[in-house]
């Protein structure tokens, strides 16, 4: 049985750290808020499990947030198997807040949400979470070199983006690469 | 680098204003951590449905006829589970099937039907022929050859999104001639697969909402209609109960049989048939609202005391005379003929039952 006293325990730590493991979780899903709810929820039952023994432990956060990296690395991985369907994410902000207007970050975050799942992963563990390298490669249970190669080519891609904000599609399927940039990225290279 | 500024600002523009509801959050994940017992709950209470349906008398105790072929000598005992060996190993598990065999009680070979994100078992069944076991998965069915222990290649019923809906495939009927199996999801779809070629056919939705939606589906002896309910989202004041009607020869839906129970505070909707196939027993909170089938029309709902446990399992004995629901506090008798309930049995921490042929 759970004691009170655990309970409460993680009844703290939801509120104290939900609204930064939420946002990762948005970064991670493209700003989508349903799935990164859910995703946050699948990791926090995790620990829920678990609690009273990663409680007491080196910190309850860093297992969360290494599910919530876990879970993006599996899904690109199915979805390297298994396009996902298509989800049109253009057609209006990306992010309905107020730096929407602010043509520069709504770009960078459309390119951030349109990159690949693993690169989209790595460039928010790296800049977002302030991951080191190897931490990042931990989380993601890939190696120091994917994640460096990973962090290289999104932030090129992210110029490529930020140079030429038209070669954004507005029906970009995540996890595929962007056609338009691709052969700018060719023609360029 | 400026870029990589650039990018850090704008990520924390996007993100910082955002706000997480923590207790609703602390909810959400309390009740998911239940769904979690209860799918482990599942676990055990497949294995031992998947037992009875390997030995023909003990088919009435779900709900089903006696299968025409001849029982294997010893019945062969099939549990799904996940991360086999004990221990912590990750969020992605490994999904296996073991079968046992009754008599000795020894296991065989371990058959694994694949890998997924904190899924964990799901549903296990066995076709009537007992030829082929159907293991649900993330978005997936896998058939089992029981002659050769060897999965077949998974069923992709509906959407992977990885967290959209339907990623759970969540329960699965199959039909007293073997043809078909049933399987509801998660997002409250009915996907009907032909056990001849195992191909799915087009979803049928049964309503829901998203991560509440899947039931319990159910089939009538008769193997005319299945039942699948929908798990109610309740309030402390009310659980509104939804059962649809399928026709298992067009593979419609019929008019949802809805019905509201006036005591709320558990989700959870499970569904048993009486063996003469009149009346469906269907579990919304802490009562059992009975279902003729002839009308498919509610009845008044029985207050079982208590609220159900985990799935809030209902059993119908095999001679349909009583049927058992799991509360909180144990287990407690319907008599199917008044429908008023008996004296409950105390049992601390009831997960799973089971009732003898």
């Amino acid at each position: 049985m759970r004691s009170g006293e655990t309970e409460a325990s993680f009844e703290d730590f939801v509120r104290a750290r939900s609204d930064s493991l939420l946002r990762t979780a948005l970064l991670l899903t493209g700003q989508r808020r349903a799935e990164a709810e859910d995703l946050l929820q699948l990791a926090l039952e995790r620990a829920y499990r678990h609690w009273p023994r990663i409680c007491g432990s080196e910190g309850p956060e860093r297992y969360v947030r290494r599910i919530l990296a876990s879970a993006s690395a599996d899904r690109w991985r199915r979805l390297a198997r298994r396009p996902e369907q298509a989800i049109p994410i253009g057609g209006g902000p990306v992010v309905p807040d107020r730096t929407a207007e602010i043509a520069d970050r709504d770009y960078l975050l459309r390119a951030l949400a349109a990159l690949p799942l693993r690169q989209r992963a790595v460039l928010v563990l790296r800049y977002f979470d302030d991951l080191s390298e190897a931490e990042t490669a931990a989380m993601l249970g890939c190696s120091l070199g994917t994640v460096k190669s990973q962090a290289a080519r999104g932030l090129a891609r992210l110029r490529i983006t930020a140079d030429s904000p038209t070669a954004l599609p507005t029906g970009q399927v995540p996890g595929r690469r962007n056609p338009e940039a691709a052969r700018k990225e060719a023609a360029d290279g | 680098m400026a870029d990589i500024e650039g990018l850090r600002t704008a990520m924390h523009a996007a993100v910082d204003s955002e706000k997480a509801s923590a207790d609703e959050l602390i909810g959400l994940v309390r009740r998911r951590h239940r769904r979690h017992q209860w799918h482990v709950a599942l676990a055990g209470a497949a294995a031992l449905i998947a037992l009875a349906v390997a030995i023909p008398a003990g088919l009435g105790a779900i709900g089903q006829p006696p299968k025409p072929e001849q029982p294997p000598a010893a019945p062969t005992l099939y549990i799904y589970s996940w991360n086999p060996g004990g221990g912590y190993t990750g969020p992605v598990v490994d999904n296996t099937v073991t079968p046992i065999n009754t008599a000795t009680g020894t296991p065989g070979k371990q058959i694994h039907v694949g890998r997924g994100f904190l899924t964990g078992p799901g549903w296990i069944a066995i076709t009537p022929d007992g030829k082929t076991v159907y293991v649900t998965g993330p978005g997936t069915v896998t058939p089992i050859n029981t002659a050769t222990g060897t999965p077949g290649t998974p069923i992709h019923i509906g959407r992977t999104l990885f967290f959209g809906n339907g990623m759970f495939s969540e329960n699965i009927a199959i039909t007293p001639d073997g043809k078909i199996v049933y399987v509801l999801d998660q997002a409250g779809r009915v996907t009907p697969i032909s056990t001849a070629t195992n191909t799915p056919g087009r979803p049928i939705h049964v309503g829901g909402s998203f991560n509440l939606a899947a039931g319990n589906i159910v089939i009538t002896p008769d193997g005319k209609t299945a039942y699948a309910t929908t798990n109610p989202v309740c309030d402390t004041a009310s659980c509104p109960g939804r059962v649809t009607p399928i026709s298992t020869a067009t593979n419609t839906p019929g008019a949802p049989i809805k019905f509201t129970v006036t005591t709320g505070g558990a989700t959870g909707s499970q569904i048993a048939i009486t063996p003469d196939g009149k009346t469906a027993y269907v579990t919304t909170g802490p009562t059992v609202t009975p279902i003729k089938t002839a009308t498919n029309t509610p009845g008044r709902p029985i207050h079982v005391g208590g609220l159900p446990s985990g799935s809030g399992q209902i059993v119908i004995t095999p001679d349909g005379k009583t049927a058992y629901v799991l509360t909180g506090s144990g287990v407690t008798p319907i008599s199917t003929a008044t429908n008023t309930p008996g004296r409950p049995i105390h049992v601390a921490l009831a997960g799973a039952f089971a009732i003898t042929p």
